[in-house]
């Protein structure tokens, strides 16, 4: 009989070979050639027992959802004995399996009419038109669908022609002069009529966290964690990001310099590169990129301010398109951004390609900023797999090509026609042109060659080529191509074995670890800033009123008055300029006194508190409080000197936007609390012997985003100060803490 | 020289290649800024992944890593005595074959306006320079 567990292993205690002191050897050796092989089979016994099953024992990244039941989700190598263990665990189970029941009644009659509603849409493809179903119900839908392809039926007769090119059904959508309408969903169309699916919607909805917002459905993070991947890949690898939710525009004007002057604030030639950096609306907005090429102007903005810059292009230029759905991008970061981009952008010989081939070759990360190609590409699915572009020779080094790329005799890595191509609604869409579906691609390979790496070369070369621009930001390479042609090109990089995957939220970490602040959330001087971090505070308050009573935590002990769950700008604002109004107040406690209007007569620090508190009902949230320190605005001079004077109304302050890092150990959160060192205890906090919480009326700024910084091997934050701070030191305290730690401080670029 | 120019000097790093993984685990890089101890104890990790008696990593007892005979210390400017002080450490304190190269290696420094906030494209200026380095390689114990 086995014994009961797996895991004990059967042993004769009491030896019967030692009798009365005599050894009997052949007994001996016989007890022990049992222990030996109840050892083994434990050992064996224990292997077999175990209930993990195969897939568990792959690593997390190459594990499937729906791996337990369907063996084609697990590597090849593995499916066999996947197969053995699910019929095992199918024979283990008690009792028939339980059938599902079929979809009956309203389901069904749901169910046949989605199908409806796809046939016609599908028909309709094939004809090569655009279904023109408006919203109604279903039945409405149907009959809207059915009358068109009757109208097309009956005209076809005549010579009209059909609107698409391909059976994709792919077209460029463009608003001239006004805003474009979003793309018509071809299925669920009634889920996209607020937020607007992008190409890589299914793809990134299996995999990701989204995020409703800025009227684009947006993956926000994978469900895997990944701060530690993220890193990595930044610090190694390449991780590859969707961005097709950021807002591109076209403009064409007689007058291109005046119109980049205008939006960059900056007097001069427009260069070959591209800028990256404020853009102007007339004031400061977002960050973005600026692009000239001959009479037009091609502006990537963030979704949130799109709206905004897109009047005032407008009004400066001759004709604007808006290309939100017309242009897609993504970014990647990383060191092998180029190298993985250029295993699947099988570029076309060109001016540009010679340089574009030697610069991917190395270490993209210390190529200047600004550093753009335009080049062509043929459909990156017509390679079946990644593969290396061949070696130019000669290969210079990177050095000698960053050089004699800066050189202002440098040839342009600008390919004119695609450029052109880019830049037209026309030339966009006969990129398009006879654009194949994923069952003409697998026609095409069986007529090839079962074990061709590509399509045949004549297929290739008989199709246009596709305009794609790649340049270099602060942070990431930016890939800008028609929006149609983002998921074949995403499907493919996907693929490329070195290249991660992240949403927004891993773009703001790479972002944050090389400091540089993200938009919107770390311009809380801008409107869209104050907003998101207004979003922020509402959402981390409502989670903490949630949890019991017992669980809550007594912020009002540590925070006094001011918001515990996100950078309370309102209370800075006052608090700066209230103690420069009323400069003579105690520190003390002392009874409230009211004059005769029932208005509270400021005494102690006390009093100047609760006064903010009471004003914070006649708060209107959307006004920004605070605006980013300009050295040529004569109050932001005077206050940076301190020689200013207030009003009972206060102006907005201005902030230093600004990066920290703490001297010796301990954390940073998000809306961290920024202190004044005072002078005396600066050695103290330097030394590591004080950690007291400093005092409220010594608070200068607030942390917009901290955490561990895995570059820096340390914690990080950025953040705004005041502009009066002169010091290079600041005290650091999370929410809800006491702990307090010394930072150092700089100015973002 | 660059101390006498009023320019921001930013200063690239030497390593322009793609790294290989294998690369990746056998080269230790030394900044001056790197603490020696610190130093030391991470190559002394890297060669341990390397001993054969060590089972939890199996990785490195097969494959590309086969051919792997040292590992690969650098440092360059600044950093060369402290490299060659960690080389020495290992030769002489832990019995270790280690075998010392010197050579020199471009690097690119650029020079930006200082402290302007619009900057200006024109401005920044590229330049190459030799620094002197030194390679230190520590073999594994692998008999």
């Amino acid at each position: 009989m086995p014994p009961k567990s797996a895991r004990v292993i059967r042993s004769e205690n009491a030896d019967p070979s030692l009798k009365d002191g005599v050894l009997s050897v052949p007994e001996f050796v016989a007890s022990r050639e049992f222990e030996i092989k109840s050892m083994e089979q434990a050992q064996l016994n224990s292997k077999y027992a175990s209930s993990t099953r195969v897939f568990q024992s792959l690593p997390r990244t190459l594990r499937r959802r729906a791996a337990s039941h369907n063996v084609k989700r697990i590597p090849k190598r593995l499916r066999n004995r996947a197969l053995r263990e699910m019929h095992q665990s199918l024979a283990g189970a008690s009792g028939p399996s339980a059938t599902k029941p079929g979809v009956r009644g309203r389901k069904l009659y749901r169910l046949k009419m989605s199908r409806k509603l796809l046939k016609l849409a599908a028909k309709l493809r094939m004809l090569r038109q655009l279904p023109s179903e408006g919203s109604g119900t279903v039945r409405e839908r149907i009959k809207s669908l059915s009358k068109q392809i009757e109208d097309i039926r009956k005209e076809s007769s005549s010579d009209s022609k059909p609107i698409l090119n391909n059976d994709m059904g792919s077209c460029d959508i463009v608003g001239e002069n006004k805003l474009a309408s979003p793309p018509p969903g071809r299925r669920y169309a009634k889920r996209q009529l607020r937020f607007v699916w992008t190409p890589t919607h299914i793809w990134h909805a299996k995999r990701f966290h989204m995020i409703k917002q800025w009227g684009f459905q947006i993956p926000q993070r994978p469900t895997q964690k990944c701060y530690r991947a993220t890193n990595r890949a930044a610090r190694t690898g390449a991780i590859a990001h969707e961005t097709l939710y950021y807002g591109t525009m076209v403009a064409k004007s007689s007058n291109v310099q005046a119109l980049v002057a205008k939006l960059t604030n900056r007097i001069g030639e427009p260069s070959q590169k591209t800028y990256h950096g404020w853009i102007y609306a007339p004031h400061k907005v977002t960050k973005g990129l600026v692009w000239c090429f001959e009479s037009s102007v091609m502006i990537r903005v963030h979704p949130a301010v799109f709206t905004e810059v897109f009047e005032f292009v407008q009004l400066n230029s001759d004709t604007i398109y808006d290309c939100r759905y017309a242009l897609g991008s993504l970014e990647l970061a990383g060191p092998r951004a180029l190298s993985c981009l250029s295993r699947v952008v099988h570029v076309e010989n060109g001016p540009s390609s010679t340089k574009w081939l030697q610069i991917s070759r190395y270490n993209c990360d210390s190529v200047p900023v600004g550093t753009t190609f335009v080049l062509g590409m043929k459909d990156p699915r017509f390679w079946k797999h990644s593969r290396r572009p061949p070696v130019s020779e000669p290969q210079p080094s990177l050095p000698d090509l960053i050089i004699s790329m800066s050189s202002s005799d440098a040839t342009s890595t600008t390919d004119a026609p695609h450029a052109a191509a880019l830049l037209s609604s026309e030339l966009r869409n006969n990129s398009y042109k006879n654009q194949h579906t994923t069952k003409q691609l697998s026609d095409q390979f069986q007529r090839t060659s079962p074990l061709a790496n590509s399509i045949a070369k004549f297929v290739i070369d008989s199709l246009p080529s596709i305009p794609i621009f790649v340049t270099k930001t602060a942070t990431t390479w930016c890939v800008i191509c028609p929006w149609f042609w983002i998921l074949p090109l995403w499907i493919k990089l996907v693929l490329v074995p070195e290249v991660h995957v992240g949403g927004a939220k891993q773009l703001h970490q790479i972002n944050y670890e090389r400091g540089h602040p993200t938009f919107p959330t770390d311009y809380p001087f801008l409107a869209q800033g104050w907003s998101e971090n207004l979003v922020r505070l509402t959402v981390s308050k409502s989670v903490h009123d949630k949890l019991p009573q017992s669980k809550r935590k007594d912020y009002r002990q540590f925070e006094n008055t001011v918001d515990p769950f996100g950078c309370d700008w309102f209370f800075l604002q006052k608090i700066i300029f209230g103690t420069k109004l009323h400069p003579n107040v105690l520190d003390g406690v002392a009874y409230g006194r009211f004059d005769a209007f029932t208005a509270r007569e400021i005494h102690s620090m006390n009093d100047l508190f609760l006064a903010i508190e009471d004003s914070r009902l006649s708060q209107d949230h959307n006004k920004v409080l605070i605006e980013l320190f300009d050295k040529n605005n004569s109050f932001h001079q005077q206050f940076a000197a301190g020689t200013y004077k207030v009003e009972p109304i206060f102006p907005p302050l201005p902030v230093h936007q600004v990066k920290l890092e703490l001297i010796n150990k301990g954390t940073i959160s998000d809306h961290a609390r920024i202190y004044r060192v005072p002078r005396s205890l600066l050695n103290a906090y330097r030394n590591g012997t004080c950690a007291d919480k400093p005092d409220l009326k010594e608070l200068i700024g607030f942390v917009t985003s901290g955490a561990y910084n895995l570059k820096l091997g340390n914690c990080t934050g950025i953040g705004c100060i005041s502009a009066d701070h002169k010091d290079k030191y600041v005290l650091v305290r999370n929410s809800g803490e006491t702990l307090t730690r010394l930072a150092i401080w700089s100015k973002t670029k | 020289m660059a101390k006498t120019t009023p320019k921001r000097h930013i200063r690239h790093s030497p390593n322009t290649g793609l790294v290989l993984k294998v690369q990746q685990e056998t080269e230790f890089l030394v900044k001056s800024s790197t603490p020696f101890i610190a130093a030391v104890k991470r190559i002394s990790k890297k060669l341990e992944k390397f001993d054969k008696s060590n089972v939890s990593h199996k990785k490195y007892q097969r494959g590309e890593y086969l051919k792997v005979k040292y590992i690969c210390v650098k440092g360059m400017g600044r950093a060369i005595e402290k490299t060659i002080s960690i080389g020495l450490m290992f030769k002489n304190d832990m019995n270790y074959h280690v075998e010392i190269t010197t050579g020199g290696t471009l690097v690119l420094d650029e020079f930006r306006p200082q402290d302007s906030d619009e900057e200006n494209d024109d401005e920044i200026t590229f330049q190459k320079r030799m620094v002197s380095y030194v390679e230190v390689r520590i073999f594994l114990k692998r008999a």
